[in-house]
């Protein structure tokens, strides 16, 4: 530090300055989401329109017809580019007993997107309300 | 050397005064963070009260009543002027009960409100201690001149 003097010692504070605020800004956007560590390459509302589209999900007030579900294959199902796979839950609103699973388990090493919607529900010409959720990976 | 210090210190200056500019952009950028998290609260009132009007009340004797939607039962009884009978509340609590708990399982509280003949019917617990935000979707019910409110609470 001699040769340098105050100025060097300054400019080194300053370097390791830089350093520690530049990781709190990365570790605070982190913790907000703004930045995902993790391959998150799922688009939510690109999935949600497709199930939508084959109605397994609810679309404004439109009532989903379990009979309609139930003769459905998870294998007929058409996913958007990034998704490997999905598993739809379906059951009435509070009710622990699904009415109705169509898909495949989640891997145990796969990151897993899930997201629950209200929706009405046809049962036996019944129309419930109930929930469905879907696990996306 | 007394050169060299007056640029460090200046430069030291200027870099504070970056990090400073710079902690205030982050924490604008992250504070509609929480205008998302409220909007979908509102959009979860919003959606599960249309679910639970729109769906049918339990009552399974066969009849036209059976298939009768909440929001159709509810302006029925508002067209009788006397107060809804025992009978008539347990059908209604069976109706909103499971959408209240369906939300509490989701980590809120929330409660829900009849207003019919001037009075206020409260189904669940209604929440007030301040602490938590409230997230009302409120509904108007109407026919032939009749009027029924409600509204679904969620505190968060």
């Amino acid at each position: 530090m001699g040769n340098e003097g105050v100025g060097g010692f300054l400019e080194s504070i300053l370097g390791v300055m830089v350093v520690i605020t530049a990781s709190s800004v990365f570790l605070v956007m982190l913790s907000a989401g703004s930045v995902h560590l993790i391959d998150d390459q799922i688009d939510r509302s690109e999935l949600l329109d497709s199930l939508k589209m084959q109605e397994l999900w609810p679309k404004d007030d439109q009532v989903l017809d379990m009979g309609y579900i139930q003769a459905k294959s998870a294998d007929e199902m058409l996913l958007p580019e990034g998704v490997h796979g999905v598993l739809l839950t379906y059951r009435l609103m509070g009710a622990n007993d699904t009415l109705l699973i169509l898909g495949h388990q989640p891997p145990s090493d796969r990151d897993v997107v899930a997201q629950r919607s209200p929706a009405l529900l046809m049962v036996a010409g019944h129309s419930l309300s109930g929930v469905v959720e879907v696990q996306t990976w | 050397m007394i050169s060299r210090d007056k640029k460090g210190m200046a430069v030291l200056m200027d870099a504070m005064l970056f990090l400073v500019v710079l902690s205030v952009l982050s924490a604008f950028l992250l504070m509609p963070g929480n205008d998302v998290s409220s909007e979908r609260t509102n959009e979860t009132a919003r959606t599960f009260h249309s679910v639970m009007l729109a769906g049918e009340i339990p009552y399974n004797d066969g009849s036209a009543l059976s298939q009768t939607s909440l929001e159709m039962y509810l302006i029925m009884i508002s067209q009788d002027a006397s107060f809804p009978s025992s009978f008539t509340l347990e059908i209604i609590g069976g109706a909103v009960n499971d959408t209240l708990l369906e939300i509490k399982n989701m980590g809120m509280k929330a409660w829900w409100v009849l207003t019919v003949g001037g009075e206020d019917l409260i189904f669940g617990t209604p929440y007030g201690d301040g602490s938590l935000s409230l997230y009302t979707d409120l509904r108007t019910l109407s026919t032939e001149g009749t009027v029924v409110t409600c509204s679904l609470t969620i505190a968060d």
